[in-house]
């Protein structure tokens, strides 16, 4: 099976409850599907780090990586990280690959940085089972537990064509 | 504010129409003007995502609409608001606390979620179903007032020439007046909206207007169609000037222009006439090149239609079943290259077509880029992918009509505050104005932006002595 990351990012006070939901409803589309926060990678792999003003990049790049190492032997996980920095996000998602970011819509941490695209969005009052529904949508049409297409869908693809050959561009 | 009117053509918007266009005029009297040069290719994307982003197709990686999504593959992949790597002028002004209001801008779909503003996403969405706007409930807003959103024109081939030029105003005012909502309700530093209707009265009634095409009847009922529509356009700019306060820099452009077409090559037919494609079965009537029957194992080059044409070379160890060996890739790409432009026309005659190789024009070349960038007749002769015409040259479309091809110079006017009287200006580029936008509006351009500042175009022109008589 093909593994892949779930970053939820944004509102940290709304994650658990989606990962809760996301654990249960992903259930079967890799190998295992657990959940991991930033607060348990700080208490048990960052303990003795410096608390610098790059700490939490590095807590969140700690996260990242462990994702990248279950999801290339066919896991997946949730990450539950309000990860402020767009920057550190990209790096991970450039390091895991296969990567279905959630943006958690309420309250930012100061200094959130929106992601440009994010695969999910969760919005304000969305209840966990429909962005359950939203990710498994996500992973299909990314091809990380089927085939499937990226911006278009296969109808919406034949329709943009036709309409860029009408028009001369094709 | 930014007005973008796709495919505005400078010898109609600066001479033989404006005199239906005052609005445009004050404006020139006010500030700058000239011709606006194109991307190479000069189409609609990547031009003007080259316009709000500094970059050039290299850099982009986007040399069409559609482009290869690897050499692992023969296969093309649309050019969406994803493709974009690099941060465009909205993406610089929102990190620096700027708000933007985005309109119909090509290759702007899907909208970012990361957007400070509003935006209503081009026409590369797929209809009026689809999440058009941002923030997402401006769709319910502008749908009440508007009706359904009009992305663009429905049924472009069609003989009912009447029923188009309809459905273009109706796309075009539609459009228009959702800007002037926009305006009068949002809060915004920067404002643009692109205008898809100059482009589709082009290619759907250039024969119309424009004596020099060969299918062109003097007294024909659409004679005046282009007159009316520039002139149209003209006042809704008009219109759109009311919300542009003393404060207020105005820039009308254009990505590229318009000119007429002669014809079409049939560039899969040459290539397979010259021993560069190969097919198991030739068809005997146009056939879409999807639905050739390609025989790879002797297949040197293909190419793909349009209004310019991307050929690639199909090489060993590149491509999936590439024949060409790789040291002898430069040795056969140049030969192509002269071949394709020695061309001629259907007597003959030469016909000037220019093919660009990617490394050649760009100083980095991203993505899967073609081999060759083909401009059959500098642009008068457009590029037909399908086989099966039994000839190289058609008059016809393989997908229908079309009178018009693009023309490498659009339109730049731009007045207003920090901006001089200085008239018509040459030697501006597409690639400049996402620079001038952020001089305007004080803010430093990214380290990696190409381009250079109108306003330092001008005061270079204003220091040579250059000014032009008419205003």
């Amino acid at each position: 099976m093909t593994g892949y990351v779930v970053w939820l990012t944004g509102d940290r006070a709304r994650m658990d409850a989606l990962a809760d939901a996301l654990r249960v409803g992903l259930a079967g589309t890799a190998d295992s599907v657990d959940v991991l926060t930033a607060e348990l990678v700080e208490d048990r792999l960052c303990a003795n780090e410096p608390r610098g003003a790059d700490f939490r990049d590095v807590v969140v790049r700690r996260l990242g990586w462990l994702g990248h190492l279950l999801a290339r032997n066919g896991c997946a996980l949730v990450a539950v990280s309000a990860s402020p920095r767009r920057q550190v996000r990209d790096d991970v998602r450039a390091q895991v690959g296969n990567f279905i970011e959630v943006l958690v819509h309420g309250t930012m941490p100061d200094g959130y940085e929106t992601p440009h695209y994010p695969e999910v969005e969760a919005a304000a009052g969305e209840t966990p089972a429909a962005v359950v529904a939203k990710v498994r949508q996500a992973l299909l049409d990314n091809g990380y537990v089927a085939a499937g297409g990226n911006v278009y869908s296969a109808e919406e693809e034949a329709k943009i064509k036709d309409r860029l050959e009408k028009l001369g561009y094709l | 504010m930014v007005i973008g009117l796709d495919c505005a053509e400078p010898s109609l918007a600066f001479d033989r129409f404006a005199g239906v266009m005052p609005n445009l005029r004050r404006l020139r009297k006010r500030g700058v003007w000239g011709p606006l040069r194109s991307t190479i290719p000069p189409i609609t994307v990547p031009a003007w995502t080259c316009m709000v982003s500094g970059s050039d197709p290299g850099e982009l990686g986007i040399y069409g609409f559609r482009n290869r999504k690897s050499y692992a593959t023969y296969e093309m992949d649309f050019a969406t608001s994803k493709s974009v790597r690099v941060p465009r002028l909205w993406d610089i002004l929102g990190d620096a606390g700027r708000t933007s209001t985005v309109l119909f801008v090509p290759q702007t779909y899907p909208a970012a979620a990361s957007l400070k503003g509003s935006m209503v996403t081009c026409f590369l969405t797929p209809g009026p179903e689809s999440e058009w706007a941002r923030p997402p409930e401006l769709k319910a807003t502008l749908e009440a007032a508007f009706g359904p959103y009009i992305v663009d024109v429905p049924d472009f081939r069609t003989d009912d020439k009447q029923r188009l030029l309809q459905s273009v105003y109706a796309m075009s005012r539609q459009h228009f007046a959702m800007a002037r909502h926009m305006l009068s309700r949002e809060d915004w530093d920067f404002f643009m909206m692109v205008d898809m209707g100059t482009d589709r009265l082009h290619h759907g009634f250039w024969k119309y207007f424009n004596p020099d095409h060969r299918q062109y009847v003097p007294g024909n009922p659409l004679e005046h169609a282009g007159r009316e529509y520039y002139a149209y356009l003209d006042r809704e700019i008009g219109t759109l000037l009311e919300y542009a306060d003393p404060d207020t820099a105005v820039v009308v452009v254009s990505d590229h222009g318009a000119r007429t077409m002669q014809g079409g090559i049939c560039v899969n037919e040459w290539l397979l006439q010259h021993g560069y494609l190969a097919l198991r079965t030739v068809p005997d009537r146009p056939t879409p090149f999807k639905k050739l029957e390609i025989d790879w194992s002797k297949t040197k080059a293909w190419g793909e239609g349009g209004y310019y044409a991307r050929v690639f070379l199909n090489v060993q160890g590149r491509d999936p079943q590439g024949i060409i060996p790789p040291d002898q890739v430069d040795t056969e790409c140049r030969a192509l290259q002269a071949m394709l432009e020695a061309i001629p026309d259907e007597n003959g005659k030469p016909i000037g077509t220019v093919a660009y190789r990617p490394a050649d024009i760009y100083p980095v070349v991203h993505g899967t880029p073609p081999d060759l960038i083909v401009l059959f007749g500098n642009l008068a002769w457009r590029s037909v992918g399908s086989v099966g015409h039994g000839r190289v040259h058609t008059f016809e479309n393989d997908t229908g009509p079309d009178d018009a091809n693009h023309a490498w110079d659009g339109i730049l006017v731009a007045a207003g505050p920090g901006i001089p009287a200085h008239g018509r200006l040459e030697g501006a580029e597409v690639r400049d104005v996402a620079r001038t936008v952020l001089q305007l509006l004080d803010v430093p351009p990214p380290a990696t932006m190409g381009g250079r500042s109108i306003l330092d175009r001008v005061a270079g022109d204003a220091a040579g002595g250059r000014r032009d008589p008419e205003t």
